[in-house]
């Protein structure tokens, strides 16, 4: 905080009568001067485009023509697909041979013993829903898919991410990569993973890895750099030697942040479980992607909510075992001393498993029933309702095709032509401007050539149609997110109420949702809009409500003391404190939005996303992996342009 | 200095009991290898038993074979139908995977899919994979014949018969304006993996319209279903054999005729859709294991009205895709007959 505050007075420096937003209030009024001025006359020149992805399409047919017969392929990548496939069928066999039963005891009994009572009574029902809901099979194919595939990410992850914490040139190295893997979305290199690895649980996996390792590498990295000094120096003057160091003080120490780790892999990797089903995933994906293409939005959810319920169930347990983990090493803070060792309370667990298991085989219940399946009635009961919600004659139909046609008409539109018809210097001079005076001339030079990359590329004109939708979709989130995030802060209640739906958002599947959305508003941006803000404003909320709550009580007690009121102990003491918290969540949001790109192309949102999906479905290998990079690079220019408050610190 | 101690030894004591949570934890893996080991030596024991019972069984030497579904409901209704023979009357084991269009060459060159039943002629795939690297041949004809065209709603030509021909929609650009399309005409186009010429169209014929990518096939049902509930004016790229065919009544817009050429060059295409003679292909591998389901896939073969009957019984009566296909080869004992002779299983 201090930090920020104190970077400020340098920036006034610059220029002294401006505040920072009043310039950047300037540099806009004079992008919209020149777009008046020169609109339509400069286009991006073709002179200066290079055809990237043509470059693209002959590395790709290299690849395929060698695949059978290159080293790299015989001795590298069919061994990790053969370890891969094994992994899967072995996880997916235990699964198996445990039945619901034992799958379920194992699951509750495992929440039980890290996680505590109230988590396992809830671990209990989610893997109870996935049977009634007539999902079990799929489940567990998902289940063992991202099992797998957060053991290999781990596995990546957590080494990485401590040598992040222990170098800073490693982790000044990884950083852009992480980037890269988090925003370049899934679509673009499904091929590359299908021609590397094949199709199936392998592909499967790596698909699925490349997106849950950076969270992993992150948070590791995070945590070990947040071991105090002073205890490695102490362990060092003690003669410790670097390994004892690491794994004698800042692994354990760093364990919290670890776990905390591990939970985000996981929901990063649930997330990702309807793409992994376009290259032979299985599981829960193909029967969304399948019962979609039916037009049986009912079936589809019921499959998702399972997705779902597989998230909340893993997200809660893993961070209440974060969150005794911390306890457990504070011995003056705990409640009682246990009773049984930690030993035999897992041997206890590991035989009442294997009890259930075998009991369920003696007893033959280990197939469910066919009849439980409360999953048609479910689907029937919301087919009715979205039925209803859509036909025109209701009253939801008119507001929300009301408000779509406005928002393309008043937003959307004239900021498409805004940007696509200012000249393009003007467009990237205005972005480097405005880099410079948020974030300061690293980023803007950052800004600047990542923007002329994106028009030397060739895709300038459908990467300003993008940024236009992303714009607007960060917009709404914010003022949604912001809101919601405050009235969260200062009321529990509220803020219990929300937190399923938010978690609900996260992890459902934008495609299930977005075929009533399309009836609602029809195809075209505004679709891509809505799913893009139902997936982002979580994450502001979030950060707005940590960042309110982290307001030290001694401001909040003091403002209280000279008699202001709770209106205004929030609006001139909380939130001007939590700022840094909010720029955050800006940027996370803006992050957030770009993730949703491609479902956007999937609705009619056209421009990059569209260029991705097409150069995966048409067999364009080249165009997709351009219109990749360029959603890449537009991700990185507004993160830069974004981030200058937060990350100040490290300049 | 004082509190600087302190802390240390708290965070030392603290080190010692992590420890002992590593070693428990170690432990711990030990007992889940052991219990992997118990699982995969299960599944082993279990799988060879299937194996051996489907052997015995069945019919002879058929096996295993995977067939991929596709995503649109024809070819989830070709899959189901070949399944049920395959199963009962061969003896094969089918499973069924769902991978996208162009992936699925790939699999097929890696023996991880054996049989496609529709492809829409991905003929520059055919010449990679067909015809050089020699990992998937070619099965014959579905029988069904793919037509692609632009449509209006039939309620729209009731009112106004010029629209059925491209020049009154050429003229009449202004009714199917939107928000999207601005001072366009809307003309809506569908699923990225299917075959479209619209935008070269479009210019080719200097149309005043705008191409709105649905990006999906269920979102593009979505607008369309939409369009019928209010019966507003709407123009867009659709094809047969769909089910929604039977569901809706579409008019097909006449678009200039074929000649000799007219869509030889993708940017200036002048003239309608060719029809497409959908293919089976299977992977090289599964054409020479000897399986007598090599046999049936070649002799697989049925219309497009045969087709959109199993699709609308699962997509309309909403029936699971096993029972669509039961019921249909019931009423058509006779063709699945054809398709079985001199099969010897």
């Amino acid at each position: 905080m201090s930090v920020v505050t104190a970077a400020r007075p340098a920036i006034r420096a610059r220029i002294p009568h401006l505040g920072r937003s009043s310039q950047v209030g300037v540099v806009v009024a004079t992008l919209l001067v020149l777009f008046v001025l020169l609109e339509d006359q400069f286009p991006w020149p073709t002179s200066l485009i290079y055809p990237l992805n043509k470059r693209f399409d002959t590395l790709y047919e290299w690849i395929v023509d060698n695949q059978n017969s290159h080293w790299l392929f015989l001795y590298f990548f069919n061994h990790i697909a053969n370890f891969l496939d094994q992994l899967v069928f072995y996880l997916n066999s235990v699964l198996v041979w445990l039945s619901w039963v034992g799958v379920t005891a194992a699951a509750t009994l495992i929440a039980l013993r890290w996680s505590g009572r109230r988590i396992a009574l809830l671990v209990l029902c989610s893997f109870l829903s996935f049977g009634l809901l007539g999902v079990w099979e799929e489940s567990m194919e998902t289940l063992a898919l991202m099992f797998a595939a957060v053991l290999v990410s781990l596995a990546i992850g957590i080494p990485a991410g401590v040598l992040a914490g222990r170098s800073d040139r490693f982790d000044k190295a990884i950083t852009p990569v992480l980037d890269a893997m988090q925003i370049v979305p899934a679509f673009a290199y499904l091929m590359p993973v299908v021609i590397f690895f094949s199709v199936g649980n392998p592909a499967a996996v790596i698909a699925t890895v490349v997106y849950a390792v950076p969270p992993a590498v992150r948070i590791t990295a995070l945590g070990v750099r947040g071991v105090a000094k002073e205890s490695v120096e102490m362990a060092e003057s003690l003669g410790a030697t670097s390994r004892q160091v690491l794994f004698g003080v800042q692994l354990p120490l760093a364990l919290r942040s670890i776990m905390l780790g591990v939970n985000q892999t996981i929901m990063m990797a649930l997330s990702i479980v309807i793409i992994a089903s376009l290259i032979g995933g299985g599981g829960l994906g193909d029967t969304v992607i399948s019962s979609l293409s039916f037009l049986d939005v009912g079936l589809a959810i019921v499959a998702s909510s399972a997705i779902v319920i597989m998230a909340i169930a893993l997200d809660r347990s893993t961070e209440a075992a974060a969150v005794r983990l911390d306890a457990g090493r504070h011995p003056e803070s705990d409640r009682s001393t246990p009773r049984f060792s930690p030993r035999k309370l897992s041997a206890a667990l590991v035989a009442s498993i294997a009890v259930f298991a075998l009991a369920a085989r003696v007893l033959a219940v280990g197939s469910l029933p066919e009849t439980v399946g409360a999953g048609d009635f479910i689907a029937g009961i919301i087919n009715d309702a979205i039925t209803w919600v859509q036909d025109p004659t209701k009253p939801v139909y008119p507001v929300t095709s009301w408000l779509g046609d406005h928002l393309v008409t008043w937003g959307l539109e004239p900021l498409r032509v805004f940007l696509t018809g200012s000249p393009w210097w003007a467009v990237i001079g205005a972005a480097a401007v405005v880099a410079l005076i948020v974030s300061g001339v690293r980023q803007m030079i950052i800004a600047g050539v990542l923007l002329t990359a994106i028009g030397v590329m060739g895709v300038w004109g459908t990467a300003m149609n993008t940024a236009s939708q992303v714009l607007v979709s960060t917009l709404l989130t914010l003022v949604i997110g912001v809101a919601l995030g405050i009235v969260a802060a200062e009321t529990p209640r509220f803020e219990r109420a929300i937190r399923p739906i938010q978690d609900a958002l996260q992890t459902l599947p934008q495609i299930v949702y977005l075929i009533p959305i399309v009836a609602l508003f029809s195809v075209g941006r505004v679709p891509g809009v809505i799913a893009s803000v139902l997936y982002a404003t979580p994450v502001v909320i979030r950060l707005v409500v940590v960042g309110i709550k982290e307001v030290s009580p001694a401001a909040v007690e003091a403002a209280r003391a000279f008699g202001a009121t709770r209106a205004e102990v929030l609006l001139k003491v909380k939130i001007p404190l939590a700022r840094p918290a909010i720029m955050l969540g800006i940027n996370q949001g803006i992050i957030m939005v770009l993730a949703v790109v491609i479902v956007a192309g999937l609705v009619g949102g056209g421009a990059l996303g569209y260029g991705v999906v097409v150069g995966l479905q048409r067999n364009e290998f080249g165009d997709g992996a351009v219109a990749s990079l360029a959603i890449l690079a537009l991700g990185i220019v507004l993160d830069r342009v974004t981030r200058g408050n937060v990350q100040r610190r490290s300049a | 200095m004082n509190g600087k101690m302190v802390v240390g030894d708290r965070r030392r004591a603290s080190g010692s009991y992590g420890g002992g949570v590593v070693r428990n934890r170690l432990w711990m893996f030990g007992a889940v290898l052991a219990l992997v080991a118990a699982g995969c030596g299960a599944q082993r024991s279990s799988s060879s038993d299937g194996g051996s019972a489907a052997g015995g069984g069945g019919g002879g030497d058929c096996g295993e074979l995977t067939i991929n579904e596709q995503s649109w409901v024809g070819s989830t209704a070709n899959v189901y139908v070949a399944k049920n023979l395959l199963e009962n009357e061969l003896g094969c084991t089918v499973s069924i995977t769902k991978i996208a269009e162009i992936p699925v060459f790939e699999a097929m060159a890696d023996g991880k899919v054996d049989v496609i039943l529709e492809d829409w002629q991905h003929t520059n795939l055919y010449k990679k994979y067909a015809e050089e690297q020699k990992t998937v041949k070619q099965a014959g004809s579905l029988g069904v014949v793919g037509h692609i065209g632009w449509y209006v709603p039939k309620y729209l030509v009731d009112e106004n018969p010029e629209l059925a021909t491209w020049q009154g929609v050429a003229e009449n650009s202004e009714l199917f304006q939107t928000a999207e399309s601005g001072d366009k005409g809307q003309f809506l186009s569908g699923d990225p993996s299917y075959v479209t010429n619209d935008e070269s169209l479009i210019s080719t014929l200097d149309l005043n319209f705008k191409v709105i990518y649905a990006g999906g096939e269920a979102s593009e049902i979505a607008a369309i279903q939409q369009a019928y509930a209010q019966e507003e004016p709407l123009l867009f790229y659709w094809y047969e054999p769909q089910w929604l065919n039977a569901a809706l009544d579409f008019v097909e817009v006449k678009l200039p005729k074929r000649t000799e050429g007219c869509d030889a060059d993708p940017d200036k295409v002048s003239c309608a859709y060719p029809d497409y003679d959908l293919r089976k292909l299977v992977s090289t591998e599964f054409a020479e294991s000897g399986s007598p389901a090599v046999q049936f896939v070649e002799n697989f073969k049925w219309s497009n009205a045969d087709q959109e009957l199993v699709s609308e019984l699962i997509a309309e009566e909403k029936m699971t895709p096993e029972d669509a296909a039961a019921q249909w080869l019931s009423d058509n004992k006779d063709k699945a007959d054809v398709w079985l002779e001199g099969i010897s299983s």
